[in-house]
């Protein structure tokens, strides 16, 4: 499985962008490599569309090619990356307009966003974990694709609530607003 | 379930979703660049062209040469050119056929209301957390308003102005997903004007669709007193409307509501706090200290009449750490003639655990958290770690510090020690 690591600068990462800088576009090769996967999913997990999603990452390389310039590499690769990855799939959500509303989820569905937020037993079987994961993507659907990038950049690229407040440029206090009303969301899901 | 089983779960879920195997990307970029170096000089960023990127440019150019033709020969095309940056819809004609449904309310007009009863009015703050994002205000209240209150949902958020005395109205709509394109919403085109506010492109509308009494359809009435501005910035689409010409609001004219929009602000903090004070009219005082995380941001006056019981003065300090500048303490003072005009001196919820704490000689109350709407509306009182608020009331004054931030960079005891520095 791919980590992201976003607590300090990757030296792999710092090479292949001091030579990026100097002109070398073939540097890029070993950043995509690395990043790749990690983009295309989470890109995923907000326009629920792979072939958007291929798209939004593909652009997101091209772009660290067109603003490495701006790049300060003094800081980590990794989280000005995404804040790249993140914006543009919000963009394209923004046209897709594509939100699902909580009634559209089904009962199980609502089960499992539970069974993600809460303490509970793990699934016993391959076939009962495997329809988690289902349902659990379902849910996190049908938020709105503001919180769907918190509940991306929070649960699954592992950054800090800090972190999610200078990537969105909102105040902390919206990010846990946001995370809390994601949270509460999918809690309501019980409900219906 | 703790942050690293979700994350673990969410990586298994898209792993059998999109296999990391099966994601190969290099060649796609790679041709983009190749094909974007051509046009790139040194120093320059790339026009850099994907295969994709250039499928649809390529789709865009020739649909942009069929509009063009279809334009410069069609009245259909000229209507549609016209179309591109609208931000109010266009309405076929200056009759609105009404909806069945609409008919009968309208000639029911007067009979018992079975829409929705009006969202509670909060603060701008309060509204701003619903919303989740930080609202463009007024820097000042525009004579002969008083403030009504702001209304919000997770798209967006309305700031209301009343007229003094009644009779008229000043919205301003804020929304990260668009405008109201309703059919009440539309206007002629000859009724819509293009106009700046400062360099943006926005959209004016003067009158609005009237249903006159036994009409069934609605008349564009160019003389009714709505005015509507429209506009885009910072990514928020901004819609202002004045309802109403009551004497005390008729200079608000189309140039005045241009005047205002320009001065919308995310930073309402602009005023020196000797100026806060001249136009409060009482002596404002200011800490002597304050925690080193923290720094001056600037004061604001909000008069008494329009937008609160009393002349308050706020004086607001932000944090000086990189990503939570918009976080940090306000520092809010507001006479007390009458307790219960004091509009810093309110309950909080029963879930609330208020600490009494000695401020030099005089008695105050520390309490963590704050009140928050429900999904149903209801107001509940949360321990929310990240408010933490102090209050407490001398010589006739009020005064209240409002830390939002890490808990860790700011705590009770700096509170205390800022409120005992106050001269």
């Amino acid at each position: 499985m791919q980590r992201v690591l976003f607590k300090g600068p990757c030296m792999e990462d710092q090479i292949a962008i001091s030579r990026l800088k100097q002109g070398d576009w073939n540097s890029l090769e070993p950043l995509v490599n690395r990043y790749q996967a990690r983009a295309v999913q989470a890109a995923y997990l907000i326009l629920y569309d792979r072939s958007l999603a291929e798209d939004v990452a593909q652009t997101a390389f091209v772009k660290v090619v067109e603003y490495i310039h701006q790049y300060d590499e003094r800081r980590p690769f990794a989280p000005w990356f995404f804040r790249i990855v993140i914006n543009d799939a919000l963009k394209a959500a923004q046209k897709q307009k594509r939100n699902l509303s909580l009634q559209e989820l089904d009962e199980s569905a609502a089960h499992l966003a539970q069974w993600l937020l809460d303490p509970a037993p793990p699934p016993e079987s391959a076939l009962e974990e495997k329809q988690a994961r289902q349902h659990i993507l379902q849910a996190i659907q049908s938020l709105p694709p503001e919180q769907r990038a918190v509940i991306v950049m929070r649960y699954y690229l592992d950054m800090s609530e800090a972190e999610l407040s200078t990537k969105m440029e909102r105040p902390l206090s919206s990010i846990k607003w946001w995370l809390r009303d994601a949270r509460k969301r999918l809690r309501s899901l019980m409900d219906t | 379930m703790d942050q690293k089983n979700i994350q673990s779960i969410l990586q298994d879920a898209l792993e059998e979703e999109i296999p990391s195997s099966r994601i190969h990307l290099w060649h796609a970029v790679k041709a983009s660049l190749v094909a974007g170096r051509k046009t790139t000089q040194p120093g320059e960023p790339m026009n850099t062209t994907n295969p994709r990127r250039m499928w649809r440019v390529a789709f865009a150019g020739m649909t942009a040469l069929t509009l063009l033709i279809i334009t410069l020969t069609t009245p259909q095309g000229r209507a549609f050119a016209q179309s591109v940056l609208q931000f109010f819809k266009r309405a076929d004609s200056n009759v609105l056929i009404l909806p069945t449904e609409q008919i009968a309310s309208a000639e029911d007009a007067g009979s018992i209301s079975t829409a929705e009863p009006p969202a509670p009015f909060m603060s701008v703050p309060e509204a701003e957390k619903i919303a989740g994002f930080d609202a463009k205000e007024l820097p000042s209240l525009p004579q002969g308003f008083k403030f009504a209150g702001a209304m919000a949902d997770k798209n967006g958020m309305s700031i209301q102005y009343e007229a003094q005395g009644g009779g008229g109205h000043l919205l301003i709509n804020e929304s990260t997903t668009g405008f109201m394109q309703s059919e009440w919403d539309q206007a002629p085109a000859e009724a819509i004007s293009q106009v700046k506010v400062g360099e943006l492109d926005a959209e004016l509308v003067q009158g609005a669709y009237v249903v006159y009494p036994g009409e069934t359809v609605g008349r564009w009435n160019p003389d009714a007193a709505i005015l509507r501005l429209r506009w885009i910035s910072d990514g928020l689409w901004i819609e202002m409307a004045k309802f109403g010409d009551v004497e005390r609001i008729e200079y608000l004219d189309q140039n005045v509501l241009l005047e205002l929009a320009a001065s919308l602000t995310n930073a309402p903090f602009t005023l020196a706090v000797k100026e806060a004070e001249s136009l409060a009219g009482f002596e404002v005082l200011e800490p002597t200290w304050i925690p080193d995380v923290l720094s001056f941001r600037g004061a604001a006056f909000e008069s008494a009449l329009w937008q609160r019981k009393q002349n308050t003065v706020r004086i607001s300090y932000s944090l000086n750490i990189p990503g939570l500048e918009s976080n940090g303490i306000v520092l809010t003072q507001q006479p007390v003639r009458l307790i219960e005009d004091c509009e810093i001196c309110d309950l909080v919820g029963a879930g609330a655990e208020v600490e009494n704490v000695r401020i030099g000689e005089t008695n105050g109350e520390y309490v963590v958290g704050v009140w928050a709407a429900d999904e149903a509306g209801n107001w509940i009182w949360q321990n929310e770690p990240y408010l933490q608020t102090l209050r407490w009331r001398a010589k006739g004054m009020a005064f209240e510090i409002l830390y939002m931030g890490p808990p860790e960079e700011v705590k009770k005891a700096d509170l205390v020690a800022m409120a005992e520095s106050l001269k």
